[in-house]
C-alpha cells in the first residue's frame, strides 16, 4: 500500500455502499424471515400479529397449487432453461472464436437484442407470436401442415412455451461469459494439441472444456439464480396459468402476497426462495472463492 | 424488533403533524378525500356535481377526488390505510366487503342508514343485505351491474330461431346452442367466459344460484358449491363444450374482453355478460331501439325446477377508518346520492342502477337497454360471498371449472377437491 | 495448418448457417411485433399473418403516445419516469462503487476480505425474496411510490458487481500516479478524483451502462413499490396499458413493444463496448 494511507479511511471510502445495502438489501432479507412468522395481510399491514410457524405448516398443507407443485416447476423451468443456455451459449462462442468467422461482433450485437430489451415487452412479444389465431406460430404449424394450438392457454404446452421464450432470452449473457473462457485459454496449447493431431472433437474435449469448465460451472450457478427470479416473461405470456402449470416460486410468491393480499404466507414462499438462493451462493463462494492475494 | 420500533416511532411523527395539519370540526376548514373509481369521475355526475352543490352549501368543506383503477382502487386503499394516510371515502367492490369490514379498513354505517330511511328503503332489499357484513351495514351503493343471456337476433334467424325467443331452459340453451354452431366458419352456439379470472366464475354463478343455494353455506362456513346444484351447473358447461360441442374447446384461453368482442363480431350467437355491451364500439352509431332490433337480453335459461336467478357486481361507498370527520364524509355521501344526479350518472356512464327511486325515473327507463329485462331481475339478485377468503376460495373454484373443461376432472370431483381446499380456508377465519 | 479450401467450404457453409439460424430465431418474433406495430388494426388481427404491412402507417406509433379520442394511450410520462430512474440509478450506482472500487482496491483496512467475499453473496439474494419487506418498509418511510425509492433500490441492487467491476478496473491502474499527485501537494481524496476517476472511465461507463440498463428495463420492484402515473416506469405502464385497453389489441400492443425496445437498443449500440466490456470482466473477475 501507498505511503500515507491510512487504514481507516478505507472504511470512509466503502461507507456509502454498506448503509445501502445495509438498508435495502441485508435488512429486507432477514426481515423476511420475521415477516414469514407473522400473521399478516394486505389489509392489516400495521397490525401484524406474530403466528409461529403457521405460515409454513399452510404452506405445506396448500393443494392450489402444492408447495411441491411449485417447486416442481421452477426447477424444471431452471434446469431445461439453464441447459439450453449453456449448451447454446458454448456452441455460440465456440463458433465466433473460430478465427476465420467474419464480423464477431456484429453476430455477437446481434444476438444480444434479447438480453437488451426489457423482460416485460419480452413477454409480450411472445403472447402475440403464441396467439391461437393471429399468432406467426400457428401460422408456420398450419404451414408445415400441423394442427393449430393455444400455446400459452393449454396446460400441456403452456410451461414449454415460456421456456422456450427464457432460453431465447437467456443465451446472450451465457455466450458473453463463455466467450470470456474461450478468450482466457492461452493460444500456445491449441498450438501444442494440434502438434499432437488432435481433432477439432478431441480438441474440445481435452483441452477447451478444462479449461473453460470454470467458466461453466460460474455461468450454470449465476443463471440458476437468475432463472429462479425470472417473473415478468411469465407474467406477460400466462400469467402462472392455466393451471397454475407455470406459477413458479416467484410468481407464486407475488400471487400470494399481493394478488390475495396474505403477506405473511408471501413471506413463506419468500423464504424458500431466499433458502434455495443461499444454496447456491455459498456453492459459488466455495469454487470461486479468489485466493488471498486477489482480494 | 428495535428498527420496527424506529418505524412505528417515524410513522407516529409522520401521522401526528397529519392530525394538526387537519385540525378538527367546526367552522374550521376540513378537507375530504374521496377516492373512487376513475371512470366515475369521466362525466361531471355524480362526483363533481355533488362536490360542487355541498361545497356552496358548506363552503369550509373541501373535496378532494381520486379517480383510481381497479387494482389500484384496492392496493392503494389499503396501503393508504396501513399509512395512516387513508382517504375519508373510498369505493368498495361487494366482494371486498368481509375483507375490509372485518380489518376494520372500512367503518360501520348503520347508525348513519338507519337515521337516513329514505335511502335506506329505497336500495332494492338484495343490495341492503350485500352491504352487509355480520350484522352491520358498511354504506349505500354507487352503482351494478347484472348478469343477462345476451343473445344475437341475426343470427337466430339464421338457424331458424325466432329471434324473439330466448332459451328459456338448459335443454333449450344446448340445442338452440348446437343449431347455431358452425365450427367451420368458427361460429359458436354458446360462449361462456371461462379464462383465469374471478369474472369467469362470477358468470357462472346464477346457474348455480338456480338451484336455490349459494356457493357457501348462508353462514359462510361451509362450501357447498359442490352439492348437486353446483355438480349440475358444472356439468351443463361440460355439455355445451364437450358433448354438444356448441362452445369451442379454447374457451379458457379467451379473456374477458375477447369474449364479448367474440359475441360482437358474430363469433358467438349467446354469450352469458354483466351489464350492456350497448356501450362497445360494434354499437356505437345504434340507438337504443336499433341496438334491441339486433341484440336481446333476457335471464338465465333455468335449470329443471329452478328458480330465476343472477348475480350482480359493483361500489359500494365506504367511510374509511382514517375519516377524521365521519359525519361530514356521510352528510356529503347522502347528497351525492340525490336521485336526479344518479340518474345522470348511471345514463352518462353506462351503469345500472340499485336504488328503486332511480329505475322507477322515465330517463332511465328510456336510456337502460333491454329495461323490462333488466328492472324484472333486480329482486332476484345474489352476491357472490364477501368473505375474507373469497379470492382464494375463487381460485380454487377456477382451478376446477379449467380442470373439468380441459377434461382433467368430473365435474363432482373437481368440485369436491374445490370445496376442501374452501372448508380448509374458512375453518381458519378470523373473523 | 494446411487444410484444402475444398475441404474447409463445406465447414465454412455450416459454420455461418448455424450462426445465421440464432441470429434470425433471434430476430423473427422482434421482426414480426415491429411489423405489426404499423399495421391496421383489421390486418394485425387477420389471417393468415402478413409479412410485410400492407396498410402501412404511424397511426398507432402516434396512438401509444397520444389518443385524445379514446384515451387508449400510454403517453411520454412513463418513459420519462423510466429515464429519470434509470438515470439516477447509474449516477448513484457509479458513485457509489467508485468510492466503494477505490476503497477496496487501495487501503487494506479490517474485514475487508469479508466484505468482499459478502458482496458476492449479497449479489445472488433473490430481489423477489426481499420484495416484501422492501414494500412495508417503503409504507413505512414514505419511499413508496417515490423515485427516491427506487433509485435507491436498484442502485442497492447493482452496487455489488459493480463495486467489484471498479474494485479491479482501479486495481490495474498503477497507484504510483496517485502518490506522486501527492507528493506534488494533493490530497489524497483530490488525488483520487483527478487522477483515478478519469483513468479509471471506462470503468465507470460499463458500471453505468449495466445500471442503466438494469434499471431502464426493470419491473418487478415497480410493479410492488409504486402506484401512481407519476411516478411509474414505462414498464409497469405498459403492463397496466395492456391489462386495461391492449390485451387483444395487437396492433396496439406491437406498436407500445416497438417503442419500449428501440431506445434502449440504440443505447446498446452505442455502447455496446461498454456493455460487453463489463460483463466479460465481470465473469473474468479480476
Amino acid at each position: 500500500m501507498g505511503i500515507g494511507r491510512r487504514p481507516m479511511v478505507g472504511y470512509l471510502y466503502i461507507l456509502p455502499l454498506l448503509v445501502l445495502l445495509g438498508l435495502l438489501s441485508v435488512y429486507p432479507a432477514l426481515s423476511v424471515l420475521w415477516m414469514s412468522l407473522q400473521s399478516i395481510e394486505l389489509a392489516n399491514l400495521g397490525a401484524a400479529e406474530f403466528a409461529g410457524l403457521k405460515n409454513y405448516l399452510l404452506l405445506l398443507k396448500s393443494t392450489s397449487p402444492t408447495l411441491g407443485e411449485a417447486l416442481g416447476l421452477s426447477f424444471l423451468f431452471v434446469f431445461v432453461s439453464v441447459v439450453f443456455h449453456v449448451f447454446i451459449g458454448f456452441s455460440l462462442a465456440n463458433l465466433l472464436a473460430i478465427p476465420w468467422v467474419k464480423g464477431k461482433n456484429a453476430w455477437r450485437n446481434l444476438y444480444m437484442i434479447s438480453w437488451v430489451a426489457a423482460g416485460i415487452v419480452i413477454g409480450y412479444t411472445f403472447r402475440f407470436f403464441f396467439e391461437p389465431r393471429a399468432g406467426v406460430l400457428n401460422y408456420l404449424m398450419r404451414l408445415a401442415g400441423l394442427a393449430p394450438r393455444s400455446w400459452a392457454a393449454d396446460p400441456k404446452l403452456a410451461m414449454p412455451a415460456i421456456i422456450i421464450v427464457n432460453i431465447w432470452r437467456g443465451v446472450p449473457y451465457s455466450l458473453i461469459i463463455e466467450t470470456a473462457g474461450l478468450q482466457s485459454i492461452n493460444t500456445e496449447l491449441y498450438d501444442a494439441a494440434r502438434v499432437d493431431g488432435a481433432n477439432a472433437w478431441q480438441m474440445l474435449m481435452r483441452v477447451k472444456i478444462p479449461i473453460v469448465k470454470d467458466f461453466l460451472l460460474l455461468d450454470i450457478i449465476l443463471d440458476t439464480t437468475d432463472t429462479f427470479q425470472v417473473f415478468e416473461t411469465i407474467l406477460a405470456i400466462t400469467g402462472g396459468g392455466p393451471l397454475h402449470q407455470t406459477e413458479t416460486l416467484a410468481l407464486y410468491m407475488y400471487n400470494q402476497a399481493f394478488r390475495y393480499g396474505d403477506v405473511g404466507r408471501g413471506s413463506a414462499i419468500g423464504v424458500v426462495l431466499l433458502a434455495i438462493s443461499i444454496v447456491f451462493a455459498v456453492i459459488y463462494i466455495r469454487f470461486f472463492r479468489p485466493g488471498k492475494e486477489e482480494l | 424488533m428495535k428498527k420496527i420500533g424506529m418505524m412505528v416511532f417515524v410513522l407516529s411523527v409522520f401521522v401526528s403533524f397529519d392530525i394538526f395539519a387537519w385540525g378538527g370540526g367546526g367552522e374550521k376548514p376540513i378537507t375530504l378525500n374521496v377516492a373512487v373509481r376513475d371512470y366515475t369521475l369521466d362525466n361531471e355526475p355524480p362526483w363533481k356535481t355533488g362536490a360542487a352543490a355541498y361545497q356552496k352549501l358548506h363552503p369550509n368543506v373541501k373535496i378532494v377526488f381520486e379517480g383510481l383503477p381497479y387494482d389500484d382502487m384496492r392496493n392503494k386503499v389499503l396501503i393508504a390505510v396501513a399509512a395512516g394516510k387513508g382517504p375519508d371515502i373510498a369505493y368498495v367492490d361487494c366482494i371486498w366487503l368481509g375483507e375490509y369490514a372485518s380489518n376494520k379498513i372500512i367503518i360501520p354505517v348503520t347508525k348513519y342508514m338507519n337515521a337516513t330511511p329514505a335511502l335506506k328503503n329505497d336500495l332494492y332489499s338484495p343490495f341492503l343485505a350485500g352491504a352487509t357484513w355480520k350484522g352491520e351495514i358498511y354504506g349505500p351503493w354507487s352503482h351494478t351491474d347484472v348478469r343477462t343471456l345476451v343473445w344475437n337476433k341475426d343470427m337466430f334467424k339464421a338457424a331458424g330461431l325466432d329471434p324473439e325467443k330466448p332459451p328459456t331452459t338448459w335443454s333449450q340453451l344446448r340445442e338452440y346452442a348446437k343449431k347455431l354452431t358452425n365450427p367451420s366458419k368458427d361460429v359458436w352456439g354458446f360462449g361462456f367466459p371461462a379464462f383465469a379470472s374471478e369474472g369467469s366464475l362470477d358468470m357462472w354463478y346464477p346457474f348455480v344460484y338456480q338451484g336455490g343455494k349459494g356457493i357457501l353455506s348462508d353462514d359462510f362456513t361451509k362450501a357447498i358449491f359442490n352439492q348437486p346444484h353446483g355438480v349440475a351447473a358444472m356439468q351443463l358447461y361440460y355439455d355445451l363444450m364437450w358433448t354438444d360441442h356448441a362452445s369451442p374447446t379454447d374457451l379458457i384461453g379467451v379473456e374477458e374482453g375477447q369474449h364479448t368482442d367474440g359475441f360482437d363480431a358474430g363469433k358467438y350467437a349467446m354469450i352469458i355478460m354483466a351489464g350492456t355491451n350497448k356501450t362497445n364500439d360494434a354499437y356505437a352509431d345504434l340507438t337504443r331501439q336499433q341496438f334491441e332490433a339486433r341484440v336481446g337480453a333476457a335471464p338465465y335459461p333455468l335449470a329443471p325446477g329452478g328458480k330465476v336467478a343472477t348475480g350482480s357486481g359493483g361500489w359500494i361507498i365506504g367511510i374509511t377508518r382514517d375519516a377524521k370527520n365521519p359525519d361530514v364524509a356521510w352528510d356529503f355521501i347522502t347528497s351525492v346520492l340525490k336521485t336526479d344526479n344518479l340518474v345522470d350518472f348511471v345514463v352518462a356512464d353506462g351503469d345500472e342502477a340499485t336504488y328503486k327511486s332511480v329505475v322507477a325515473s322515465p330517463k332511465y327507463k328510456e336510456y337502460l337497454p333491454q329495461y323490462p329485462v333488466r328492472f324484472g331481475l333486480m329482486d332476484s339478485t345474489h352476491f357472490r360471498p364477501p368473505v375474507p377468503e373469497y379470492l382464494k376460495i375463487a381460485d380454487a373454484l377456477l382451478n376446477a371449472m379449467q380442470k373439468v373443461l380441459t377434461q382433467k376432472a368430473s365435474a363432482q370431483e373437481a368440485l369436491n377437491e374445490a370445496a376442501l381446499i374452501a372448508d380448509s380456508l374458512l375453518a381458519q377465519r378470523k373473523w | 495448418m494446411r487444410r484444402s479450401p475444398i475441404r474447409l467450404l463445406p465447414v465454412k457453409t455450416l459454420v455461418y448457417a448455424l450462426l445465421l439460424v440464432w441470429a434470425l430465431l433471434t430476430i423473427l418474433p422482434l421482426y414480426w411485433v415491429f411489423s405489426t406495430a404499423f399495421k391496421s388494426p383489421e390486418e394485425a388481427r387477420g389471417y393468415p399473418p402478413t409479412l410485410i404491412p400492407h396498410s402501412f402507417s404511424f397511426r398507432n406509433l402516434v396512438q401509444v403516445f397520444d389518443d385524445p379520442q379514446t384515451h387508449k394511450s400510454l403517453g411520454f410520462k412513463p418513459y420519462l419516469n423510466s429515464l429519470i430512474i434509470a438515470l439516477g440509478t447509474a449516477l448513484l450506482t457509479a458513485t457509489v462503487s467508485f468510492l466503494a472500487g477505490f476503497g477496496f482496491a487501495r487501503y487494506r483496512f479490517r474485514g475487508r476480505e469479508v466484505l468482499l467475499l459478502s458482496l458476492l453473496f449479497i449479489n445472488m439474494l433473490p430481489e423477489m425474496a426481499k420484495m416484501i419487506p422492501l414494500f412495508r418498509m417503503f409504507i413505512l418511510y414514505h419511499l413508496y411510490d417515490t423515485y427516491l425509492g427506487l433509485i435507491l433500490l436498484l442502485a442497492a441492487g447493482s452496487a455489488p458487481f459493480s463495486t467489484w467491476l471498479m474494485r479491479g478496473y482501479i486495481k490495474s491502474i498503477p497507484q504510483d500516479l496517485e502518490d506522486s499527485a501527492v507528493i506534488d501537494g494533493c490530497t489524497r481524496g483530490q488525488a483520487s478524483r483527478r487522477i483515478t476517476a478519469p483513468l479509471a472511465a471506462p470503468g465507470l461507463a460499463a458500471v453505468a451502462v449495466l445500471a442503466f440498463r438494469a434499471a431502464w428495463n426493470e419491473f418487478s420492484a415497480a410493479l410492488i413499490l409504486t402506484t401512481s402515473d407519476s411516478v411509474r416506469p414505462y414498464t409497469t405502464a405498459i403492463f397496466k396499458y395492456v391489462k386495461e385497453h391492449a390485451s387483444v389489441d395487437w396492433h396496439l400492443l406491437s406498436a407500445a413493444s416497438f417503442v419500449s425496445i428501440i431506445p434502449i437498443v440504440i443505447a446498446f449500440a452505442f455502447f455496446q463496448r461498454y456493455f460487453v466490456g463489463g460483463l466479460t470482466r465481470g465473469a473474468v473477475k479480476d
